[in-house]
């Protein structure tokens, strides 16, 4: 048993006194996983009843506080700042088997990742009848970002035009045992889905690498429909919505992001930090602007502005992030070193808000 | 029906938290591996595991490396955009730091057998079987692994005494 050398055995020994007088902070036994999953059985009436109390008191909490400015201050004619929406969105929250409100305000940090996950985003839009399909993809758009598109196709076609459907999603955590810590529950309202009832995704490795979606769960709701996206950890997400073709309409719910290319308005998707492009750069991503206007401009090491423009977002000035394209130009005495900025600018003062900059190798 | 299990978590769940803490030095994280391993054990049952201590600290360690590997590879995809310099905890266990330090800095199985050796108490039979390997591989490893620890603690040491 014994078969270190002396010195061999006293480094080891101070290792473990080491281990042992680490300050850990513990989880007594009730407050377990493990409990959880031994007393769940017995308990079930009360595991769900709290959370929705719990839930309640956190939509009412939510409600005040968007009634109040609504988020990020950006003026948004149609967002949940009705008393009405905060009324209806209690009933939704009603024992859901998996998730569990939090009533932390911020989200847990996750690493690498700066910007707080927004908790709740209701959006008061039409509740038109609409069949859903859904598409899942990971790392597909950007690196680190899982993206569920739900296209919405009316039932009764209508001319093509752009409509805002109603949407209301909340970041959970799960109630342990769980495969996931985090669910995100997006409820489409007046929506069905063929679907509805069946776990999409099993969680493979290949499909949680790089992005945080392990698992898809479609459900039928009294008037509508909620996917629940199981995730890893709270990363930022957002919710797109752009127009498909003939009246459909495509929800866009984003997952993560590279960390420095997102903040409260802007994500940008391509290009990915340290790139090498050419002198003509496509650049997309969502942006919740004031009249759908992203800016964008091209800087040298020095600072020093080479090329500037604005492009318009698939929607602004709501609660929905809207999707832009924009091909920018560089101009062909530059090559090395270069930031592109993508930028709204201030409708107060013009001042640069919600900026994201990447830096760029050019070729 | 539950006692026992209540009785294994309270006498089990201390050391290994600690354990995972120091293999992988993130609280949360160790945590997480900890209750997650507990509800393997329940899911598996009790009758089917010779010991539980050594097979909590296999399973969780697993757990802990899975995370890890995940979240290293994704960390790793931006490498070198936004390399955060580690702040340095200088405190008056400073030794027990760079011990500690040193630990996390070895290859994942050197660290899950040198803890099972020195804070489990387990032997070299026990590790062995724990871990699924000849009971030569674990004096290998762990000769190794304090061979290692001894040098990477002597740098810890002297990088300390430098900026001091």
């Amino acid at each position: 048993m014994s078969d270190q050398r002396p010195d061999d055995e006293s480094l080891g020994r101070a290792l473990g006194r080491a281990v042992e007088t680490q300050s850990v902070r513990e989880t007594p036994y009730s407050g377990s996983r493990l409990a959880a999953r031994i007393d769940r059985p017995a308990r079930r009436g009360w595991t769900y009843a709290l959370p929705a109390i719990a839930a309640l008191a956190l939509f009412v909490a939510m409600g005040a506080f968007f009634a109040g400015r609504g988020p990020f201050g950006v003026a948004n004619p149609d967002s949940s700042a009705s008393p009405d929406a905060t009324a209806r969105a209690t009933p939704d929250a009603s024992p859901t088997a998996s998730v569990r409100p939090s009533s932390s305000p911020t989200a847990t940090p996750a690493l690498a990742y700066s910007v707080p996950a927004e908790k709740t985003i209701t959006i008061d839009g039409e509740q038109r009848a609409a069949t859903a399909t859904t598409t899942v993809s990971n790392e597909v758009v950007a690196p680190a970002l899982g993206r569920l598109a739900i296209e919405l196709r009316p039932t009764t076609p209508v001319s093509s035009g752009f409509w805002s459907p109603s949407v209301k999603a909340d970041l959970l955590p799960t109630i342990p045992p769980s495969e996931s810590k985090w669910a995100l529950a997006v409820t489409l309202l007046g929506v069905t889905d063929p679907r509805a009832g069946s776990l999409v995704g099993t969680g493979s490795l290949s499909q949680v690498e790089g992005s945080p979606i392990r698992a898809l769960r479609v459900r039928r709701e009294a008037n509508g429909v909620t996917y629940e996206l199981y995730l890893d950890d709270a990363r930022p997400w957002r919710i797109g919505l752009q127009s498909g073709t003939s009246g459909a309409m495509i929800v866009l719910v984003d997952i993560g992001g590279h960390p420095s290319a997102i903040t409260t308005g802007t994500a940008v998707y391509t290009p990915v930090a340290g790139a090498t492009v050419g002198r003509s750069v496509t650049v997309s991503g969502l942006a919740r602007a004031f009249e759908a206007t992203v800016s964008w401009r091209v800087r040298d090491s020095a600072g020093r502005e080479l090329a500037e423009g604005f492009t318009t977002a698939s929607i602004g000035t709501s609660l929905y992030y809207g999707t832009f394209e924009l091909t920018a130009q560089i101009p062909a005495s530059v090559s090395g070193n270069v930031t592109l900025d993508v930028f709204q600018a201030s409708p107060r003062d013009g001042s640069d808000t919600s900026k994201v900059s990447i830096p760029l190798q050019v070729r | 029906v539950d006692t026992g299990w209540r009785e294994l978590y309270e006498t089990e769940y201390p050391r290994l938290l600690r354990a995972l803490t120091a293999i992988g030095g993130d609280g949360a994280a160790a945590e997480d591996a900890a209750q997650e391993a507990f509800v393997k054990a329940h899911r598996h049952g009790l009758a089917g595991i010779e010991r539980p201590g050594a097979w909590l600290l296999v399973v969780a360690t697993r757990e802990l490396f899975r995370d890890r590997r995940r979240l290293r590879r994704e960390r790793e995809r931006w490498a070198g955009l936004e390399r955060a310099p580690r702040g340095a905890e200088f405190d008056a266990a400073g030794d027990r730091a760079d011990l500690l330090e040193a630990l996390r800095e070895l290859p994942e199985r050197q660290r899950g057998m040198v803890v099972a050796r020195f804070f489990y108490g387990l032997s070299y039979d026990e590790i062995a079987q724990a871990f699924a390997v000849k009971s030569g591989t674990v004096g290998a490893t762990i000769h190794q692994g304090l061979a290692n620890l001894r040098r990477l603690q002597l740098a810890g040491q002297l990088a300390r005494g430098a900026l001091r």
